[in-house]
């Protein structure tokens, strides 16, 4: 995805129709998201308009030469919903959400989440297996430290560690002249 | 405090920030680390963690209409708000601090206007479907293909797979639809090289009991000898516990 074809530098400029192709094309990514964070819980919905209200509001701050479209609106999806459970504090009520769909996420935001998944998973593949699993119980199954300490028998210290590490390996490699192309 | 500890202090709480809440006190020494070290990098941990994220997570799910529709209320109401670039990137974060200018107020009233006459969304050239894709890769020489039946049960899946692109396709019919709340099927791929089998993504399956996705394996496969699938909880699991539905193995010949 060029500069040219991002929505948030639209919707910064103030295009009218911006707003409405972010909630087209990331519309499932933050709805995904939302899910993973907070699982079945009635709050999911609030949580998706939340996340695009900041996304809205932060749209001048996305930088095409530091990451992806995709990535960037996951790191605001993210920061919202961490500090929605901080919030919340608490495992989300089960609750029925409506499933009808509008349609397949569009095809340039698929391929954009496909290369970005690329190449962080080429630097999780570089990273031991040990690494690896607590990475991903940290980032993608969202435990605390002191959860995958307790699941992995890692002390906490080590699992700060493992996770630090393997963040500061994808961020050099983001870093490295990887945004848009 | 040393600066280089002050330093190593502030990674330390960025990395922590990037994967779970703060207490208060660290959000609080966190902002004052940041206010010693203007130049400090305060997104690039998160923007790795979303990296992660999207390596991680599968395939977008549709968002529900109704959703949508409330989204689209919702920025009729609100305009967005056009942040400089030169503010602090800390400023806006994990609150609703953000000071409304006037001129936000103004635009607010030309969104309320515009909105009744927005355009239809931009529909871009569609690109190529997983089937598609597929069809590519199995006219791709690395590639080869592993099946699995169970006379039983009625499954039957095909895995495309090529380890030269770490790149595949699975096809499965027969599978019982799940609730994705409840339960996700999940792709494992044998490999020797690994202690456990690699993870080759979590999927849903529709109605018919069929689903076609993109195999999706965060860590690099050196040789695949085979493919699992088990039924694991939303998300999946690192390592799976439970019994395997269907096991694919390489054709022969």
């Amino acid at each position: 995805m060029t500069v040219t074809e991002c929505v948030l530098p639209r919707i910064a400029a103030g295009d009218p129709a911006a707003v409405t192709d972010c909630i087209a094309r990331y519309g499932g990514l933050v709805w995904a998201l939302a899910r993973r964070f907070l699982g079945n819980s009635p709050d999911v919905e609030d949580a998706v308009q939340d996340v695009f209200i900041e996304l809205w509001k932060n749209a001048a701050r996305f930088d095409p030469v530091r990451s992806s479209e995709a990535t960037y609106i996951t790191m605001i999806a993210r920061r919202r919903l961490i500090d929605r459970k901080r919030k919340a504090g608490r495992a989300p009520a089960q609750q029925a959400l409506p499933d009808e769909p509008v349609g397949p996420p569009q095809g340039r935001v698929r391929i954009e989440v496909e290369e970005e998944a690329a190449k962080a998973a080429a630097v999780l593949g570089e990273l031991r297996d040990d690494e690896q699993r607590v990475i991903r119980m940290a980032v993608y199954e969202g435990l605390t430290h002191e959860e995958i300490a307790a699941a992995t028998g890692f002390p906490v210290g080590t699992v700060k560690t493992h996770i630090r590490r393997g963040l500061i390996r994808v961020r050099e490699r983001l870093s490295a002249g990887e945004g848009v192309k | 405090m040393t600066p280089d500890r002050s330093r190593d202090r502030l990674e330390e709480l960025l990395a922590t920030e990037a994967t779970q809440p703060l207490t208060p006190a660290e959000e609080s020494e966190l902002d004052a680390l940041l206010a010693a070290h203007p130049g400090a990098d305060a997104d690039g941990f998160e923007l790795a963690a979303a990296a992660i994220h999207l390596a991680l997570a599968g395939s977008p799910e549709p968002l529900p209409t109704a959703l949508a529709e409330k989204l689209h209320r919702a920025a009729a109401k609100a305009a967005p708000l056009a942040a400089t670039q030169t503010a602090p990137p800390r400023v806006a974060r994990r609150t609703d601090r953000v000071a409304w200018s006037g001129w936000a107020v103004a635009a607010v009233l030309a969104w309320l206007l515009l909105y009744t006459n927005w355009p239809k969304p931009v529909q871009p050239v569609p690109d190529p479907t997983f089937a598609q894709q597929r069809e590519v890769l199995l006219r791709d020489r690395s590639a080869k293909t592993a099946r699995g039946e169970d006379a039983k049960t009625g499954i039957s899946a095909t895995v495309v797979w090529s380890t030269a692109k770490q790149e595949g396709f699975l096809e499965v019919r027969g599978l019982p639809p799940n609730d994705p709340t409840k339960e996700q099927y999940q792709l494992w791929i044998a490999d020797p090289s690994q202690k456990h089998p690699v993870d080759g993504g979590v999927f849903d399956v529709q109605a018919d009991g069929s689903v076609l996705v993109r195999v999706r394996n965060p860590i690099r496969v050196k040789e695949a000898t085979g493919f699992v699938i088990t039924k694991e909880v939303p998300g999946g699991v690192v390592v799976s516990a439970g019994p395997p539905l269907l096991v694919l193995n390489p054709k022969q010949g």
